[in-house]
């Protein structure tokens, strides 16, 4: 059994895989980060991520039945999911820092309002159940991926994936190595500041949760449009929750919530090769656990000081101390 | 009382009021938002397949005409989608051919099991004689309800034995059928080793698995079995990512157990190669290169036989468990592979099936 597990090609798969099922998540992670770095926490991520997945599936569809251009359906499809997160963030933006209502409970209904809407959109349109998109091909780098083992796992795998790594370093660049992502940083630490500064802490969180969100509409649609092709209902399956626990774990950095997807889903490969090879004196239900529980053990390992943004939850009212 | 306490008081009672009118806002801000969500999604009491004169929600209208043709109105719920190509399509099919029978039919769609109850009682207050509770989820709500309304006939999707004066259960003999699926299965793989991927390892999902590996032994003993456990129904992606795994290792020819890890086995066919089998319904349109069987559950004999039983009044404590035997659960190839198997295999199937039917071969049951 072991010497099925201790090959190249089983180490080549395993890393793959969990690249593949990270992606999505990672891309949800990022986008709560920007949320929660401006201090306004965004429980609705999985109904944002399952908007995006939908609207992108749907936009890649649409485009490839009336002009056949496949590689513009996947682009527009990835565009739309963007969009549409966005939109789902204007409404989470306008009901919790213009009308400041609880965020726990308005992100818990964006949820609700996300999982209802996509199963009311796919069952209203009898053509989307079976349909399929073409999505984009793996592109593997010229010349890094004829590296031997390493050129396999990294550089081999469709544009999105190498597009999210860049985008793990430009989040990082954004929020600390910008004015922007300084003001941003500085409304979730101490927006009263931030407002007697003249600047509006209104305007600059609208920004946030938008562009969050629209991140995280990406991952959903990065799930149905590329590695999928397909649209199933609830298709996101509690991504958008684990994605929320990750951001934790990253402690609002993007290079840790990197590690942190990369560790999850590695994780979960692990344990369905684990499945697969037939180990059966492990009860499946522990392996099944695998990827929470690592997770966990890592985050225990990871605390320390506090990373959390100091007004992280808080709605700004202007004016009150 | 000096003056800091009572500043204090000020100020508590200030901030008090001030978290009260938040609490207020944030309702009024979100109730209509999950009414939206609430519409698309949980109870839609909507009749199917076309609106019958009289809704499920009139139940003062409603209980005027209980009193006729109490059996004749038949009711559903389900968990999820109408059109999964699986398990709830195959049940509001079985409501059609009702419905085509002259029976006033109603279904309720995506009904979460919590709420269940306020369903299942609505459509007994309306009179409906009989309501079928599809999922093994909405056993608690039913044996409740059940007590209220001990005129009225439930069912559940049980399948362990567990029923009243009032409730009947009815097992998903899947296993019978996925021994004729080995038989094929065993030809066209070509490594013999077979994949089984489950929602989760119940015995429903565990049987399947081990009577495929039972019928594809008798045409190839050399044929083995891979199993794994997705730990969710629904999650396509990590399905997918099961199955390539079990592809890894060999596998090429796969029955699935829930509507999540069958779509996860056709996609990876389609990417490594091999068959899969469509679960419950016929899903071939997903991938009707690699979806060679449909493992059919034919429940319009099950609900017509709960009929029957009730009109006869022998409806009480009854344990459904309709099979091959029965014409409930079959095996027939998918659309496309019609004309791909051989004569040969499509008089295995046959054959074995009258057999099953006949009661000279048992299909073992393996539950863990």
């Amino acid at each position: 059994m072991w010497a099925q597990v201790l090959t190249w090609s089983f180490g080549v798969a395993l890393f793959t895989a969990g690249i593949r099922l990270a992606v999505p998540v990672l891309l949800a992670v990022l986008g709560e980060i920007i949320t929660e770095r401006s201090g306004v926490m965004n429980l609705g991520l999985e109904g944002v991520m399952l908007v995006g997945s939908l609207a992108g599936f749907i936009t890649a569809h649409s485009i490839e039945q009336s002009t056949g251009m496949i590689s513009v359906a996947a682009w527009g499809g990835l565009a739309a999911g963007l969009l549409a997160g966005a939109v789902m963030g204007w409404i989470m933006a306008v009901l919790t820092v213009t009308l400041r209502s609880d965020q726990v409970v308005t992100g818990v209904t964006l949820v609700l309002l996300g999982q209802g809407l996509t199963s009311y959109v796919f069952r209203q349109n009898a053509g989307l159940a079976g349909a399929r998109v073409k999505g984009l091909d793996s592109w593997a780098i010229p010349g890094f991926s004829d590296i031997p083992i390493v050129g396999d796992i990294l550089f081999n795998h469709n544009v999105m994936v190498y597009l999210t790594a860049v985008l793990v370093f430009l989040c990082w660049f954004f929020l600390f190595r910008t004015n922007w992502g300084l003001e941003l940083r500085a409304v979730g630490e101490n927006p009263a500041a931030v407002d007697t500064s003249g600047l509006r802490v209104d305007h600059i969180r609208y920004r946030a949760v938008m562009l969050g969100s629209a991140l995280a509409g990406l991952g959903g649609a990065v799930l149905t449009v590329v590695q999928l092709n397909i649209f199933t209902e609830n298709i996101t399956a509690g991504r958008g929750w684990i994605a929320i626990a990750l951001v934790f774990f990253s402690r609002w950095q993007p290079g840790g919530a990197m590690i942190g997807a990369l560790l999850f889903g590695i994780a979960d490969a692990l344990q369905y090769r684990i499945q697969a090879l037939g180990f059966k004196n492990i009860p499946y239900e522990f392996l099944l656990m695998l990827p929470y529980v690592l997770t966990l053990v890592a985050l225990l390992w990871r605390t320390g000081r506090s990373a959390a943004p100091a007004a992280l939850g808080i709605p700004y009212v202007k004016g009150e101390r | 009382m000096n003056f800091a306490s009572q500043r204090y008081f000020v100020l508590s009672s200030k901030r008090f009021f001030h978290s009260l009118e938040h609490a207020l806002v944030s309702f009024a801000l979100t109730a209509p938002l999950m009414m939206l969500s609430a519409c698309s999604s949980t109870p839609t009491t909507s009749h199917s397949p076309s609106d019958s004169p009289m809704s499920a929600d009139s139940s003062s209208r409603a209980t005027s005409n209980a009193t006729k043709g109490k059996a004749a109105k038949f009711a559903l719920i389900i968990n999820g989608s109408p059109t999964d190509k699986s398990w709830n399509q195959q049940a509001v099919k079985a409501t059609q051919a009702l419905k085509a029978k002259g029976m006033d039919v109603a279904v309720s769609e995506s009904v979460s099991p919590a709420d269940a109850e306020r369903v299942l009682r609505q459509y007994a207050e309306a009179g409906y004689g009989t309501i079928v509770a599809h999922s093994f989820n909405y056993g608690d709500a039913v044996f409740k309800v059940a007590k209220e309304f001990p005129n009225v006939n439930f069912a559940w999707a049980g399948g362990i034995n567990k029923t009243a004066a009032n409730v009947a259960d009815y097992d998903q003999p899947f296993y019978q059928g996925a021994y004729l699926v080995g038989l094929i299965g065993a030809k066209l793989s070509k490594t013999g080793k077979l994949g089984a991927l489950y929602g989760f390892d119940i015995p429903v999902c565990h049987s399947m698995g081990e009577a495929m590996l039972a019928g594809a032994k008798t045409v190839r003993p050399d044929a083995t079995l891979t199993s794994a456990a997705v730990g969710n129904w629904d999650d396509v992606a990590k399905a997918k990512e099961a199955a390539l795994s079990q592809a890894e290792t060999g596998v090429d020819f796969w029955i699935g157990c829930g509507q999540g890890p069958t779509i996860g086995q056709i996609e990876a066919a389609k990417t490594k190669g091999g068959y899969a089998t469509s679960y419950v319904g016929d899903m071939s349109s997903l991938g009707p290169q690699v979806v060679a069987l449909n493992l059919l559950w034919k429940i319009e004999p099950l609900f017509s036989k709960m009929i029957e039983d009730i009109q006869a009044k022998k409806f009480a404590n009854r344990y459904y468990k309709l099979g091959v035997a029965d014409g409930v659960i079959d095996v027939e190839a998918a659309p496309g592979f019609k004309n791909k198997l051989t004569r040969e295999q499509a008089d295995a199937l046959k054959t074995t099936r009258a057999k099953i039917a006949s009661g000279e071969l048992t299909v073992p049951f393996v539950p863990k």
